[in-house]
């Protein structure tokens, strides 16, 4: 079953599930937005994000974060992206992408083992709308264009489907946006965008309200006894 | 700002509820009770439709009977008096049915896209059942038993943009209405004062159909809607740093102009100085059993008396910037409480410099605050200490100034502060410590070379990534950041519930703990059937 949700209960929730699972608050913050910048083009991020909680919670950042390279060597126009676990993690990737982003002009990524690949594209999304360029991932057949704003796509269903989890090795290329870019996007379906509701699996809510209880703490007699209203006449 | 002056606000022009009422008398709002289906316990369910010119929007009340021993302000009851919602355009009967199923289930029910807020409310037991008692027998309640309570009902939530399913605030940016802050919340408090009297006048009818009688107006106009906040409220002002800006400079922006102005016009000075006596009688009104606020509420009653006297030596307003003389005599010879009080009042005159600013107050950005990975350490030491110097002064070594950390309580998720030396917990710190955190950010980078980008800073330490960004983004935003230490041994968290209370246009402040208050909204304020062309002077009656 599906439960209707506003875009902002799941950008909280987002942010307290990733925490949960062992990102940093500033990861975690950046994911909510990245998975309500998916949603608002009707793509099913917070599956991605659920989907890519366990790996967050068993491989520590060190061996999940890629080793970014900025420069490609000679007589190349790539850089590849990896993780040393060969679990290269979307939130982490797509946080250093986005903060790398001005620092790389003109370039092709080449990340390896990558999980639930869409969801990187949420955090790179607004650094690259803010730097008036497009980012494009391919994977296989797959691509998943951003620009101006607004995702396009084209290749297999299931590649946007809430399920696709798997690794993958995608090629993400970043440029400026310009006429080029208009006219290639004509080979692209359009997705949509200001989608303001999404609707999320009730087994993926229960993920991701799992994990967000990890960053509650359990009342006790004596923090009941010291919070807001307590041992107060309040039946006044 | 310090924490200190914040937690002096005082409601002024620019306050939330204020905004909405004057919106709804310019535009000479519309106003019905649709439906009422209250039984003579009052069990059931009513409807109250507000219609502008664009569009209709309808409070949904689910009343129930609750035992006296299970009332509870705390924000971990699970029962209330009442239970509403803000509707989105005017309910059907399928509607009322899920909303009367979902709405008394609070944070355990769902909303959906059709309803913009959620709120409950209990009964102020002593005055309510006074009042019911008093209709019932045919008589006004005791003016004395109004006066010192003030409200029949109080609210201990009201849940807005997308909690638990309902409509997102950014959905509404496009309506004039409700685009500045808070709009649809204190639509929502509004008509649950009007709920409060019908739900009283109707239960005395119930007790005593041939004898009871309804409330006058006068007495309905003098209350309010109580409302008891605890720490919940407090760490909105530090998790939305813009839009707090855009509040607080809005605020300073309506000051400047007002003491930048040349000269005061005689109905400019009228209209001050009526304030100012009508301030004074508010104040001796004002009631509370905290020692500590009755003092300063004592001192705040001196100041209005001296001000008064200020103010009538003749030619005090023929000087240059007259307004500027009035606010720098009141920095200089007022507590800080009576100096904010003066901030507030001196906006009073002159709503037609300062009305439009509310415009400025909502965050356009929504929030989407950007880390900078091309910025290079340099310039990130230099932004921290530019903007964060007063945090570098801080000990954290010392654990007075490390002794509180604020965390989520699985009691309904919502925000606390513990000691971090004799509770458990503090792993689980939430980012509320921007003060440490400024100063952490500051010791990590100076382990960098200066011209490494801040993206490789936090791809080594993830760790610091939220306070990065924040140092980044709020260089614009001059009031974004209150420069206090939030975890000292000396917050208090009072101060920034009264700095929002204040905003929302809310007075009365009766702290009852330094983490816990109440208040009062819309005391005084028109009726529903009033409100047409009503002026907005009413937060400062002439009787009482």
């Amino acid at each position: 079953m599906n439960i209707d949700c506003s875009l902002g209960e799941i950008e909280s929730l987002i942010v307290r599930a990733g925490r949960g699972a062992g990102l940093s608050w500033g990861q975690a913050q950046d994911s909510g937005r990245a998975v309500v910048t998916l949603a608002t083009a009707g793509l099913p991020s917070a599956c991605w994000f659920a989907a890519v909680l366990p790996l967050i919670d068993s491989v520590p950042y060190e061996t999940r974060c890629p080793t970014v390279t900025i420069a490609p060597a000679p007589g190349s126009d790539s850089v590849i992206w990896q993780a040393e676990s060969d679990k290269l993690c979307p939130v982490a990737l797509g946080c250093a992408l986005a903060d790398h982003l001005d620092l790389m002009p003109h370039i092709q990524i080449e990340c390896r083992s990558l999980w639930s690949a869409a969801l990187s594209m949420g955090f790179v999304a607004p650094a690259a709308l803010a730097g008036g360029r497009h980012i494009l991932m391919r994977s296989g057949r797959n691509e998943l264009l951003y620009a101006e704003g607004r995702y396009f796509w084209r290749g297999d269903e299931v590649f946007l489907s809430p399920t696709i989890a798997t690794e993958a090795t995608i090629v993400l290329s970043c440029a400026r946006n310009g006429p080029a870019s208009g006219e290639n996007r004509s080979r692209y379906e359009s997705m949509p965008i200001n989608i303001t509701r999404c609707l999320v699996p009730d087994v993926v809510m229960e993920t991701l309200n799992r994990y967000a209880q990890r960053i509650c703490v359990l009342s006790t007699e004596a923090t009941r006894v010291s919070g807001a209203g307590a041992g107060m006449t309040d039946n006044d | 700002m310090r924490l200190h002056r914040l937690g002096s606000f005082h409601q002024s022009r620019l306050s939330f509820l204020r905004v909405l009422l004057r919106r709804m008398s310019r535009e000479r709002w519309q106003s019905d009770r649709t439906h009422w289906d209250i039984d003579a316990r009052g069990v059931g369910t009513a409807v109250y439709q507000v219609r502008g010119p664009a569009r209709t929007y309808s409070l949904v009340a689910v009343a129930r009977e609750l035992a006296d021993c299970d009332r509870s302000d705390r924000v971990i009851a699970s029962a209330w008096d009442a239970s509403f919602v803000l509707f989105d355009g005017v309910p059907d009967k399928q509607d009322i049915e899920r909303l009367s199923a979902q709405v008394p289930m609070q944070e355990t029910g769902r909303l959906s896209g059709r309803e913009l807020t959620l709120s409950r409310a209990n009964r102020s037991v002593r005055l309510f059942n006074h009042v019911r008692q008093s209709l019932a027998a045919g008589r006004q309640p005791s003016q004395s038993m109004l006066d010192v309570t003030g409200y029949l009902m109080r609210t201990t939530a009201v849940y807005g943009s997308g909690k638990f399913g309902a409509l997102d605030h950014r959905c509404l940016a496009t309506r004039a209405e409700l685009a500045a802050p808070f709009q649809a919340e204190m639509l929502t408090v509004y008509l649950i004062r009007q709920f409060s009297f019908d739900i009283v006048e109707h239960l005395a009818a119930s007790d005593a159909p041939a004898g009871h009688t309804r409330l006058t107006d006068p007495i309905k106009r003098a209350l309010g809607v109580g409302n008891a906040t605890g720490l919940g409220m407090a760490p909105f002002l530090i998790n939305h740093p813009v839009l707090f800006n855009n509040w607080i400079l809005a605020r300073e922006t309506a000051l400047q102009r007002v003491r930048s102005l040349a000269r005061a016009t005689d109905s400019e000075v009228a209209v001050f100085v009526d304030r100012v006596t009508r301030a004074l009688l508010c104040a001796s009104h004002w009631h509370t059993a905290n020692a500590g606020q009755e003092h300063r509420i004592r001192r705040y009653r001196q100041d209005l008396r001296c001000l008064l006297e200020w103010l009538g030596v003749s030619n005090r307003f023929n000087c240059p910037c007259p307004w500027n003389e009035v606010f720098r005599w009141a920095q200089e010879h007022l507590s800080v409480e009576g100096q904010e009080a003066v901030v507030s009042l001196l906006l009073e005159p002159h709503g037609g410099l300062i009305d439009e600013l509310v415009d400025q107050m909502r965050d356009n950005k929504d929030g989407a605050l950007r880390l900078d990975g091309a910025m290079r350490i340099a310039r990130l030491m230099h932004l921290i200490e530019a903007r964060y110097g007063w945090a570098l002064l801080i000990d954290f070594s010392d654990a007075q100034q490390n002794a509180k950390f604020w965390y989520v309580s699985a009691d309904k998720l919502e925000p606390r502060l513990g000691d971090r030396y004799r509770e458990s917990g503090a792993v689980l710190e939430t980012p509320l410590a921007v003060a440490r955190d400024a100063a952490t950010l500051h010791a990590l980078c100076k382990s960098f070379e200066a011209n490494v980008p801040v993206a490789s800073l936090v791809l080594q330490h993830p760790g610091v990534r939220h306070i990065v960004r924040r140092v980044q983004a709020l260089e614009q935003y001059p009031y974004a950041e209150i420069r206090d230490n939030l975890i000292s041994t000396a917050v208090r968290p009072i101060d920034m519930l009264r700095c929002k209370l204040s905003f929302f246009g809310a007075n009365h402040f009766d702290p009852r703990s330094d983490r816990w208050v109440r208040i009062t909204l819309a005391r005084h304020a028109p009726l529903l059937h009033e409100l047409a062309g009503a002026s907005d002077d009413w937060i400062y009656p002439h009787t009482i």
